[in-house]
């Protein structure tokens, strides 16, 4: 049974601010960091960038890619942004302003994190489906590294030096070019206040202070996620395989978020699939939240890593635990 | 008595918090391999909803070891023997094949549930251990020693808390 609902490309945009690992070590005083382990390098959004400036730049790229014209061929415009450009609004307005389009439908979501790529193919699959629609773009953009992890007060944690800016985008259309053959998404709420935004001073995040605001996740919080991922993870990779109908085996490339590498390997060892054919950007933009899976995914295009006539197996989890999600594609090429 | 150039020791007195964390991360895993966790030698445990004294007093009856036992059934080939010890509740049985070498052994200990889980009835932790140079063509047990077990263990389970739920345990 075709699902009508194709993958057709994707492309990425990093900021150019590369940021090696002396930025956390000096500011610490400290030698050794052992969360540093993997992560060589990252981005850090620049100072007078915005997220719909990552995103106009990424869907320009993919445009120009697939001989798009953003102006007409975006019926649907999809956006998640770790830390937005301001509150209120989300970004999917000042993104379609500036690339001079009209999409029939925005949707800026801000749940999901990173595995909120998945939720917006949830999304725009059941769009795509049931109204006139045909074309829909999807846009991760992560900004807090830059933004939170990077300010005096904040980079002197060892958990500082592992998220990274970026951007990804993907096209999807209402066709069966490369059909997403399942999407599986799960919420366990009860996982959903073990996130905390914490502050020196225990004022809230938008209140006036003198130190930046954190993530917060302690050692022993860390330990039960860590746990959940190891669980929640796999569970909803094989339900993806399941829905599609093929079994694990059938799997050519695994695609994830990538918090660490302990993670990265966990999940892959789930599917019994070879690093190589575990497509991440680890060492060269640390975690990217929810920009990772379309960042790899282009990754992946662009460097012939994928070959045609594939099954992509996408797939994450978010925050502490509250949300996961996964897809499988069956990747016909260009 | 040093410890000091001992390769591979966790120096747990003086290593850091965060490199313990590190190293536990790094060794929990999200599926293991079948042959790491079974390899020549494993323990399986079970919860079982009866006394510790009417599971103790069923196990160490070698009358009843046909009951819930594939082994027995290649005796032929297989001799038992059991070495019962009532204070530690434990039993072991021993497995040697026709010219008297031993080729498994089975460890069940059992252990009064109420101080660790809070509730009434038993854990049953059965350590098995195979002689690797052992093969015989007619005996599957070789091979499936892990799957053999744990169909047993389940079979120790169901009967007693079978016979225990009608009174007869």
């Amino acid at each position: 049974m075709s699902s009508h609902f194709s993958l057709v490309g994707a492309a990425s945009y990093l900021p150019e601010n590369i940021i090696d690992n002396d930025f956390f070590i000096e500011s610490s005083n400290q030698k050794k960091h052992p969360m540093f382990r993997g992560t060589k390098f990252r981005r850090h959004i620049g100072k007078h960038e915005s997220a719909a400036d990552m995103a106009v730049h990424a869907i320009n790229k993919l445009s120009e890619q697939l001989n798009l014209n953003p102006q007409k061929d975006i019926d649907i415009l999809l956006t998640n942004v770790s830390l937005p450009d301001i509150p209120f609004t989300g970004i999917g307005a000042v993104v379609s302003k500036n690339l001079n389009a009209k999409p029939m439908h925005i949707f800026d979501i801000s749940n999901g994190g990173c595995v909120s790529f998945v939720f917006m193919m949830e999304l725009a699959k059941a769009l795509l489906q049931t109204t006139a629609a045909k074309t829909a773009m999807i846009c991760n953009v992560q900004t807090s590294a830059g933004r939170i992890f990077a300010q005096t007060g904040n980079r002197e944690y060892p958990q500082s030096a592992i998220p990274g800016d970026g951007c990804g985008v993907a096209y999807f259309t209402a066709s069966d070019e490369s059909p997403v053959l399942s999407v599986v998404t799960k919420q366990y709420n009860e996982y959903a206040e073990d996130m905390k935004i914490k502050t020196d001073d225990e004022r809230y995040w938008w209140q006036p202070g003198n130190t930046p605001f954190n993530v917060d996740f302690s050692n022993s919080k860390l330990a039960a996620i860590i746990r959940r991922g190891n669980r929640i993870v796999p569970e909803v990779l094989y339900a993806a395989c399941e829905e599609a109908d093929i079994d694990t085996d059938d799997v050519d490339y695994l695609i994830t978020n990538q918090p660490n590498r302990v993670f990265l390997r966990n999940w892959r060892e789930s599917i019994d699939l070879p690093e190589e054919q575990h497509i991440d950007t680890f060492d060269d933009h640390g975690n990217l939240f929810g920009a990772a899976i379309p960042i790899c995914l282009a990754k992946g295009f662009e460097e012939g890593t994928i070959k045609n006539n594939s099954k992509i197996l996408v797939g994450g989890f978010s925050h502490a635990g509250d949300y996961a999600g996964a897809a499988i594609i069956d990747w016909k090429g260009k | 008595m040093s410890l000091e150039n001992i390769e591979g020791l966790v120096r747990v007195e003086n290593l850091e918090n965060d490199d313990m964390n590190d190293l536990c991360i790094e060794l929990t895993h999200s599926v293991y391999k079948h042959e790491e966790i079974y390899g020549n030698f494993f323990t399986l445990e079970k919860y079982i909803d009866v006394d510790t004294d009417a599971a103790f007093n069923y196990l160490s009856d070698k009358n009843n070891i046909a009951e819930w036992s594939y082994g027995i059934r290649e005796a032929e080939l297989l001799n038992c023997t059991a070495k019962i010890n009532q204070q530690t509740k434990v039993v072991d049985l021993f497995w040697t094949d026709s010219e008297g070498n031993q080729v498994i052994q089975d460890m069940l200990r059992l252990l009064a549930a109420q101080q660790p889980l809070q509730k009434n009835g038993v854990v049953l932790l059965w350590s098995s251990v195979i002689n690797d140079s052992f093969s015989h063509p007619s005996l599957t047990t070789a091979d499936h020693l892990p799957a053999l077990r744990k169909i047993e263990i389940d079979n120790i389970k169901t009967i007693l808390e079978h016979r225990h739920a009608e009174g007869k345990s």
